[in-house]
């Protein structure tokens, strides 16, 4: 067996075989400068990308160590070119900064300076960096005025020369924030290792080197206690930005159960309440509403009503646009990014580097898995036969009707019954598309159904009778995708679902990925019409699935005889 | 010619007023003053009065115009046709072109290459001419004649004697100035840019002047020594062909040293091309163009992200510029028979053969030693002649013999096992290996007497010097050895030196080759273990052709070995079903393939979509349409088996041609079923009647 791990090719691609030796170390080398982009079961592949070696040099590694890595764990001699680029790459970053200008009374600019004046005339005469400019004060040095911080840092990233901001953040209103040593419910509560590594990184001592950046934990592993340890360390107002008005008060009760704000500064900023406190925990869709689809954007006002000392982008893949677009006038102020991914289905990544900071820690979710703090999880698509008597209208159908007829095969629901079965005693989550197909799920197994319409009071009371184990399993439609904290949740059942989208997935396998007691063993199953557009675009969530690293098997029902199909399973 | 019909005597007797003037003013004289008439003195500005001093112009009564001075005349002759050709100044081949142009007629010059004989209707290759009097050889062959009978041999080839017409009278006979000719070329050697006709004349003790001119004008009359005039100074000039003197004093090369390179370059070009290609055409045939058996460019474009990438530096030395990397590789994969073609749906396509397959299984080092093996074993120890030559790849040379009995005496094998032996303790220069093996190893000089010695063409011998051509020839030969049995083959590493010039040496390979050793290394063994991924990709962990191409064939090509190589999709699946492959074959082919399981929904899906697979006909068919199943069966009781039911109210017709179809209608028609548009249904027509250029339009009814 080769000791080596990596594979390296031309395309900066890099191929991890797990199973050798040296692959932990040859890991831990690669997550620096490297991208995950999946990691299906025995080869792993990373990314090297300008993006990723400027997140490593803005961490502290150099060139040299990036290529002496590569070298030390490749099975082959590296292709000829790949140092040269990765040397191009780590050169570009660190030769502009952006610093305090110490000369200025009024405080409203700063300074860009550059390595050398040669670099300094290339970007003076970049169309859209140049206008931002406000004059030449050294060969090497221009002013720049302070609203213009974040998109000045933009234009640099689009013409390869991301810049080092230095220039310091303001302090924002005092606000002392402890964290508990024990929870409200009497738990003990200490940040783990790596979320003190996280912190630590992201704060810097509280100098100007930290305080802006990206934490890349996965479900599950704790960012929202990343976030607070970091509140606590800057001792600041903070604004928390999340997904979803259940996502808000999910943080809400959390910085309650964990930490010594008062509940009194605490607000909610959502569509049914507008309280700016000291802590404000908002959601994005708030801040982008507006009335009409050229209106201004009213809420973002929102980002200039405190003098926040800390923003908190919580699922900061999710960013959308014209949070950006504050964002960049916001650059004065610490900016702390949470997300499972680095990647954008939009591709948005330069701009998350540019104005909200790079990449400040990193685990991998194999890790955390190894060491208990998040569930393993086996991933089942189980496939039914669709009835002799629906295979008519299913073949005459339009292709939207088609999924419609194949998601609402009424043979599920034996399949579903089974697995609950199966999994008694375990708290189970059913989730699906079609609220007809979750209300006849709901009646014939007497569950609750949480929907979009279902007020979000009785939402709260069937979520905490959940967690308390008072319910052994929920209904859940597209609402509960996204940020339901459900930390007892073992086993998820998908009975229909939207057309393969990426995120869903790993939201939805987040909200079971949590330590359980016992076999810390989670369970995802999918259930899937066989030979039909809803096993087409299953198979993308397959691929998925099996490029997140979870193991994917396939059990088929042919005949009806689910209890005995469902024997195969572990 | 112009320089020789001058009275050299007087030229030299009248040179020393020329030398009375400045370079300006020699400028004015050559451009202003003519053979005969008259001049305008202003012409010559301030330099006039020096002008009239030395003697060379007379001023008329008036003073205000000069002409020539009769005595000088010769000499301004001289001056002026040496003007206008300053070979010494740049003696390049355009530059001897042109003094020949300007100095030489086709009869003057015939002579020279015939010695006398009759020419090939008058005509004269001028740049054969140039090549040969600008080599060392034609000086070397009048030094080289060291008694009298040699010298008149050497007169007799050039038809000296037969050339008393450009003999002047008092001229010494020609057997009296080649020795007085020899020692003036033999002074000149030493001075590639030629020497002042005024200093070279002066130097010569034991002649005097006007016999040294008469032997200068013969020397130019023969090539041997050329006249020119340096711009600097517009001093005549007497010498040997710069680059012939330079060769015929320096000293024998020494062997080339070990040099220092900053870039290297090994691979069996060749030999991995032709695997990259094989493994596309096992995967599925690949078309070919019949007009040129080329690949198809889209296929090209494929394929060539998959060949091995080239330093700029070496790729003009390990590629051919006559065809692509593909085209070349397919070729040499039929000329081994790993590759055939035939035809398919039609057209041309590349296959790989069972010996193609086998080859392609086989480790690097084994494909290559396929490839050098029988290249070592055979048995030439020449290569062939001309369009008989067997340049098949088994042939141990790559080329033909350049000439007829070129290579008869010789063992050209062993001369070039001989020469690279200089190559196989490290990097040596290029060009400078090239050029001492030509000169100082060249097995073409030694050759026996009678052996042909030049290259010949409808017109006689090419014109060269033998000498010139052995050079060359075996400048070829090493040049091509090297290239496409050595680098193309992994036999020689190629480097860059640090001034951006190339050098090489002999690899394991090449000594394997051309003998020095048995055994040779090349490329990692890699185990070419292969991973099946729960996401599809096919992942590559070590070169592995033979199973590429295996996995190929059900998988879509997704990057290049070791790495990422394919990916395994419903699309690819389905096409491999198409083509007769079995969900067993499939899987058997992963498991043989991976050292690890293969994962569960892999197989699974691929089973699947295996057995998703029907096969269906699509064919053209003769229906009865009845309105309804009354007459459908009406139909059916009258035709028997003729009708195949299809549904209740169509029936299929069995029977296939119009007139068969015709009975059944007529066995209908007596049922009183009848058909429309059936084939002897009447019908009436009118056509539009063909126009006659004269005549009655005729009108034709197709009437029952």
């Amino acid at each position: 067996m080769h000791s080596n791990p990596l594979i390296v090719q031309g395309d900066l691609t890099v191929l991890v075989d797990v199973d050798t030796p040296r692959y932990p170390a040859a890991r831990d080398a690669l997550a620096r400068f490297a991208e995950l982009i999946k990691s299906p079961e025995h080869i792993h592949t990373y990314k090297i990308s300008p993006l990723s070696i400027w997140n490593a040099c803005a961490a502290g590694t150099t060139d040299g160590e990036i290529v002496t890595a590569l070298t030390e764990y490749a099975r082959f001699p590296l292709p000829a070119h790949v140092a040269a680029q990765i040397r191009d790459f780590a050169g570009r970053y660190g030769r502009v900064r952006i610093e305090r200008d110490t000369g200025d009374p009024t405080d409203s600019h700063l300074l860009l300076m550059t390595d050398d004046a040669v670099l300094a005339e290339e970007l003076l005469h970049q169309r859209a960096l140049g206008a931002l400019l406000v004059d030449r004060v050294s060969p090497t040095a221009f002013r720049i005025g302070n609203v213009d911080r974040g998109r000045i840092k933009q234009a640099l990233i689009k013409v390869g020369f991301p810049a080092e901001d230095v220039a310091g953040y303001t302090a924002g209103s005092v606000l002392a924030i402890a964290l508990r040593d024990a929870t409200v419910s009497g738990q003990p509560f200490a940040l783990r290792d790596y979320q003190n590594d996280a912190v630590a990184a992201f704060h810097a001592g509280g100098t100007d080197r930290g305080g802006s950046g990206v934490v890349v934990l996965p479900c599950g592993a704790g960012k929202t206690v990343v976030a607070m340890g970091v509140m606590a360390a800057v001792g600041a107002s903070t604004l928390i930005l999340t997904t979803s008005v259940t996502a808000v008060r999910q943080w809400i009760a959390e910085l309650r159960d964990k930490t010594s704000i008062p509940a009194d500064l605490i607000g909610e900023y959502t569509g049914e309440s507008k309280d700016v406190r000291a802590v404000t925990v908002a959601t994005y869709q708030v801040l982008t509403h507006r009335s009409h689809a050229t209106g201004e954007f009213t809420h973002l006002a929102l980002f200039d009503q405190r003098n926040w000392g800390l923003i908190v982008y919580d699922e900061v893949h999710l960013l959308p646009a014209p949070v950006f677009q504050i964002t960049a006038t916001l650059q004065a102020r610490r900016r702390l990014g949470l997300t499972a991914t680095l990647v954008r289905e939009d591709h948005r990544e330069d701009d998350v580097f540019a104005l909200i900071g790079p990449k400040k820690a990193d685990v991998p979710w194999k890790v955390l898995e190894r060491q208990g703090w998040i569930a393993t999880a086996t991933c089942t698509e189980v496939r039914v036969p669709l009835p002799d008597e629906l295979r008519m209208p299913y073949a005459v159908a339009e292709q939207r009707e088609k999924f419609r007829v194949a998601s609402e095969n009424p043979l599920k629901l034996d399949v579903v019954r089974a697995l609950l079965r199966k999994h008694a005693g375990e708290p189970a989550l059913v989730i699906g598309l079609y609220v007809d197909q979750l209300e006849t799920l709901a009646r014939e197994m007497n569950l609750p159904l949480i929907t979009g319409t279902t007020p979000q009071k009785k939402r709260d009371v069937l979520f905490a009778a959940f967690r308390n184990g008072k319910l052994p399993a929920l209904i859940v439609s597209k609402v509960a995708n996204f940020a339901i904290d459900l930390p007892d949740a073992s086993v998820a059942i998908q009975v229909s679902g939207s057309f393969g989208s990426r995120q869903e997935e790993a939201q939805r396998l987040g909200r079971i990925l949590r330590p359980k007691q016992g076999a810390n063993q989670a369970h995802f199953y999918t259930i899937v019409t066989a030979d039909t557009t809803e096993q087409d675009f299953a198979l993308k969530r397959q691929l998925f699935l099996c490029e997140q690293g979870y193991e994917y098997q396939i059990v088929d029902v042919p005949d009806g005889n689910v209890a005995h199909s469902l024997q195969t399973l572990p | 010619m112009k320089l020789i019909l001058a009275d050299w005597s007087a030229v030299v007797r009248e040179l020393p007023r020329w030398q009375s003037l400045t370079q300006p003013a020699r400028h004015l004289m050559l451009t202003e003053l003519k053979t005969t008439g008259f001049v305008q003195t202003v012409k010559f500005g301030d330099h006039l009065a020096a002008i009239i001093r030395s003697g060379m112009v007379e001023a008329d009564a008036t003073r205000n115009r000069v002409s020539l001075a009769n005595p000088c005349r010769d000499l301004l002759i001289i001056l002026r046709a040496m003007h206008r050709h300053p070979v010494f100044d740049d003696p390049d081949e355009p530059a001897l072109l042109r003094y020949l142009e300007g100095n030489f007629t086709n009869r003057e010059i015939e002579p020279l290459l015939t010695g006398g004989g009759p020419g090939w209707h008058g005509y004269i290759d001028r740049h054969a001419f140039a090549r040969r009097i600008a080599f060392a050889g034609w000086p070397a062959d009048l030094l080289d004649a060291d008694s009298e009978a040699a010298r008149t041999a050497w007169a007799k080839a050039r038809g000296l004697p037969t050339m008393r017409q450009l003999q002047l009278d008092d001229a010494p006979p020609i057997r009296d100035l080649l020795p007085v000719l020899q020692r003036v070329m033999r002074r000149l050697m030493a001075f590639p840019h030629g020497i002042p006709v005024t200093t070279l004349v002066a130097d010569v003790a034991d002649d005097d002047a006007t016999t040294q001119a008469h032997a200068i004008r013969l020397g130019l009359q023969t090539a041997v020594v050329f006249g020119g005039m340096r711009q600097a100074d517009l001093e005549p000039r007497i010498g040997l062909w710069p680059a012939a003197a330079q060769e015929l004093t320096r000293p024998p090369l020494a062997p080339p040293p070990i040099v220092a390179v900053v870039q290297q370059f090994s691979l069996a070009v060749q030999m991995e091309d032709m695997t990259t290609v094989l493994t596309a055409i096992a995967a599925a045939p690949v078309r070919m163009r019949a007009n040129d058996g080329s690949i198809f460019a889209k296929t090209q474009s494929d394929i060539a992200p998959r060949l091995v990438a080239l330093p700029a530096w070496a790729i003009d030395h390990l590629t051919s510029p006559f065809s692509s990397r593909p085209d070349a590789a397919a070729r040499t994969l039929r000329e081994y028979e790993f590759a055939d073609v035939r035809r398919l749906h039609g057209n041309w396509h590349y296959y790989a053969t069972a010996a193609g397959l086998r080859w392609l299984a086989l480790s690097a080092h084994d494909r290559l030693a396929a490839v050098l093996t029988p290249l070592r074993k055979s048995k030439e120890n020449n290569p062939d002649r001309g369009y008989e030559s067997k340049r098949h790849p088994h042939h141990f040379f790559p080329f033909e013999a350049p000439f007829f009995n070129a290579t008869s005496g010789m063992n050209l094998r062993a001369s070039l096992t001989k020469a690279f032996t200089r190559a196989t303790d490290g990097f040596v220069d290029l060009a400078g290996f090239l050029e001492h093996a030509t000169r100082e190893e060249n097995p073409f000089s030694a050759r026996p007497a009678g052996a042909a010695h030049s290259r010949r063409s409808p017109f006689g011998d090419d014109g060269r010097d033998p000498r010139d051509t052995h050079r060359a020839v075996w400048h070829e030969m090493l040049g091509q050895f090297l290239v496409f049995r050595l680098l193309h083959l992994g036999g020689a590493i190629l480097g860059l030196q640090p001034d951006g010039t190339l050098a090489f040496r002999i690899a394991d390979a090449g000594g394997y080759l051309l003998g020095y050793g048995d055994e040779f290394g090349y490329g990692t063994e890699q185990t070419g273990d292969v991973v099946i991924q729960p996401n599809f990709d096919v992942v590559f962990m070590g070169a592995n052709p033979g199973t590429e191409a295996v996995i190929a064939r059900f998988a879509e090509r997704a990057g290049a070995a070791p790495g990422l190589a394919f990916r395994i999709t419903r699309k690819s699946v389905l096409a491999a079903a198409e083509a007769g492959t079995t969900t067993a074959a499939v899987i058997d082919a992963l498991t043989r393939a991976s050292t690890r399981p293969i994962p569960q929904n892999v197989q699974r899906e691929i089973s699947g979509w295996m057995a998703l697979v029907r096969r269906a006909t699509l064919r053209t068919m003769q229906v009865i349409d009845c309105p309804d199943e009354e007459t459908a069966v009406r139909v059916t009781a009258l035709l028997g088996s003729k009708v195949r039911r299809v549904t209740p109210t169509l029936l299929e017709v069995t029977a296939s041609t119009a007139v068969q179809q015709a009975a059944l209608t007529k066995v209908l028609r007596t049922g009183g079923v009848f058909i429309a548009g059936s084939p002897d249904q009447v019908e009436t027509k009118v056509t539009r009647p063909r126009r006659r250029r004269s005549g009655p339009i005729e009108v034709d009814w197709n009437d029952e």
